[in-house]
């Protein structure tokens, strides 16, 4: 019973004292990780200027794709406006009757691929008509309206579906009592495929000074590897582990990244503060809304986090490689 | 202890360093490296301390074969040697406690276990009293005994010296001299790079005599007498 409980208790103690020496390995790990962020932002305090210029750097490289993103991401909204709002013009023959029209009527409302329909009768058409050219006795003159009915049809289907838009043109031409249906499409398709190559020259741009960031950061921090080479060394010496020597540079990274993708942020906001009137002028001209576009605090996030990941590797791969060197040398 | 098992260390450029160096120093016992410059004396040290890896032979340092330990556990390894050079190697704008608490902070000593051993440590070499003190403020001789310092505060098993009295003049020197031979009374294994034959003829300790990379005497006991004789 007695060694029972000893066992027990001596059980008890080694539990214990292993979530203690646990607890102290952790404490020490997170304590170093906040020693080599504090040394590294003593650092960039040290070289102000050189800091400031890498910031500049890292920020204008992040902010060009940045901002074209944004662009593009706005112009696909607003061409997306467009296309839900393309009508297709339904010009029924000249001779329906009025039974007809509301047959067919009753034959777009249920059909799932339209949003809305719109009649025009041949009166309201004539009437239109001369109000646009300014000659309003144009009806009085003429004994017989030569203008057809014609149902303005919206569809559903959302910008990209050109095709699907296409199909359902042809499938209305053919309905009966429909003389012709119009679709002007060609000019958003065209709009489109600009987009398409905008978007992947975004991509493209995005990957090249994605690189671009990573060798400023790594330019950096060998520049600052040579200042510390002596300090490194002597770490060597007494024992320093290579992810302890890394630490600090990684941390450098990091924040040469953060504040980057901070000052991407906001160079891509003033100059969208800058743009929003003219892109807006321009979106009513269409009769297309328009939300300023401006990079949120989602965006804010994103572009931090891009910013701290390329820095934090760019900083490991500088410390690193040299690192190996020494191990060459 | 230390075993050179027919170690050659050869350059990239050719040049021959080592050359079947052979030699034991046994635990707890404390030794002189001579040699004229160029001798092999430094690379000999960087093989024990693993800055350099020999070209053939076997190494063995504190009974472990250098040859299996990997690039990743060097550092640990190191943990294991107190090293001093004859440029200090200090830290530049730090204090004395900074740079003697270094191994320790490696190590992951508690704060409170730093603090006394590096005062114990600073005491040691007589410089209790310099422990706030910046750097830059202390004597060639000070900052020398500041990496003694550093070299013994994580009681390391064996004590490794690169001309560490190259710039100290001879009283300071024997005085360096005098803490070594208690570090070594204390079972700390001593192996001191020196080219001074008159600092070191009169201690009786072993010395081992490089040639152009060659063992040429791994020495016995000297006394002053003997060396005369």
């Amino acid at each position: 019973m007695t060694e029972d409980r000893s066992i027990v208790a001596a059980q008890k103690w080694m539990s214990h004292s292993f979530i203690e020496a646990t607890v102290f390995k952790l404490r020490r790990y997170l304590l170093s990780h906040y020693d080599a962020l504090k040394q590294s932002t003593h650092e960039l305090r040290q070289t102000q200027l050189g800091t400031l210029l890498t910031f500049l750097m890292i920020g204008v490289s992040i902010a060009l794709p940045a901002g074209l993103w944004t662009a593009v991401h706005n112009m696909k909204g607003l061409t997306g406006g467009l296309s839900h709002n393309a009508q297709i013009s339904l010009f029924l023959r000249m001779n329906i009757s009025e039974n007809e029209v509301e047959n067919l009527m009753d034959a777009l409302k249920s059909n799932r691929a339209i949003a809305s329909t719109h009649y025009i009768s041949p009166e309201e058409g004539l009437k239109e008509f001369s109000a646009r050219i300014g000659m309003q006795a144009l009806g009085d003159s003429l004994n017989d309206n030569p203008l057809p009915a014609v149902i303005t049809v919206e569809p559903k289907l959302v910008g990209e579906n050109d095709s699907e838009l296409e199909k359902l043109t042809v499938f209305l031409r053919n309905l009966p009592g429909v003389d012709n249906a119009t679709l002007d499409f060609k000019w958003l398709k065209r709009l489109h495929s600009i987009l398409i190559i905008g978007q992947r020259t975004v991509y493209a741009l995005a990957l090249l000074l994605g690189l671009g960031v990573l060798l400023v950061v790594i330019n950096a921090i060998r520049y600052l590897i040579q200042r510390y080479h002596k300090q490194i060394q002597i770490y060597q010496l007494v024992g320093a582990t290579d992810p302890y020597i890394r630490r600090p540079f990684i941390y450098m990274g990091l924040q040469y990244g953060f504040w980057g993708g901070l000052l991407a942020w906001m160079m891509d906001n003033l100059i969208l503060l800058v743009l929003t009137p003219s892109v807006r002028n321009l979106a009513d001209s269409y009769g297309v809304a328009f939300h300023t576009p401006y990079l949120g605090i989602g965006a804010l996030w994103t572009l931090l986090f891009i910013g701290s990941i390329l820095g934090a590797l760019g900083g490991y791969w500088a410390v690193n490689s040299y690192l190996r060197q020494q191990q060459r040398a | 202890m230390i075993s050179f098992n027919y170690v050659t260390k050869t350059y990239g450029n050719g040049f021959p360093a080592l050359r079947q160096v052979n030699f034991e120093l046994g635990d707890g016992e404390m030794a002189f490296l001579t040699g004229h410059s160029g001798a092999g004396k430094s690379t000999l040290l960087k093989i024990i301390l693993l800055m350099e890896r020999c070209s053939s032979g076997q190494v063995i340092v504190n009974h472990m074969p250098l040859d299996k330990i990997k690039g990743r556990d060097v550092a640990y390894f190191r943990r294991s040697i107190g090293v001093i050079l004859q440029d200090p190697y200090l830290l530049p704008n730090s204090t004395v406690h900074q740079n003697v608490a270094l191994p320790l902070v490696f190590a992951g000593c508690r704060h409170q276990d730093i603090a006394s051993r590096v005062r114990a440590a600073l005491d040691k070499v007589g410089l209790l009293s310099k422990e706030k003190m910046p750097i830059e403020t202390l004597s060639q001789g000070e900052q020398e005994r500041v990496s003694i310092a550093r070299a013994i505060v994580h009681k390391p098993k064996l004590l490794l010296a690169d001309e560490p009295t190259g710039n100290l003049d001879p009283g300071l020197s024997a005085e360096i001299m005098h803490l070594f031979e208690q570090f070594n009374q204390m079972g700390v294994t001593v192996l001191i790079a020196t080219h001074d034959l008159g600092l070191i003829g009169h201690l009786r300790h072993r010395i081992l005599t490089l040639h152009q990379g060659r063992m040429v005497s791994t020495g016995v006991r000297m006394t002053m007498h003997e060396e005369v004789v």
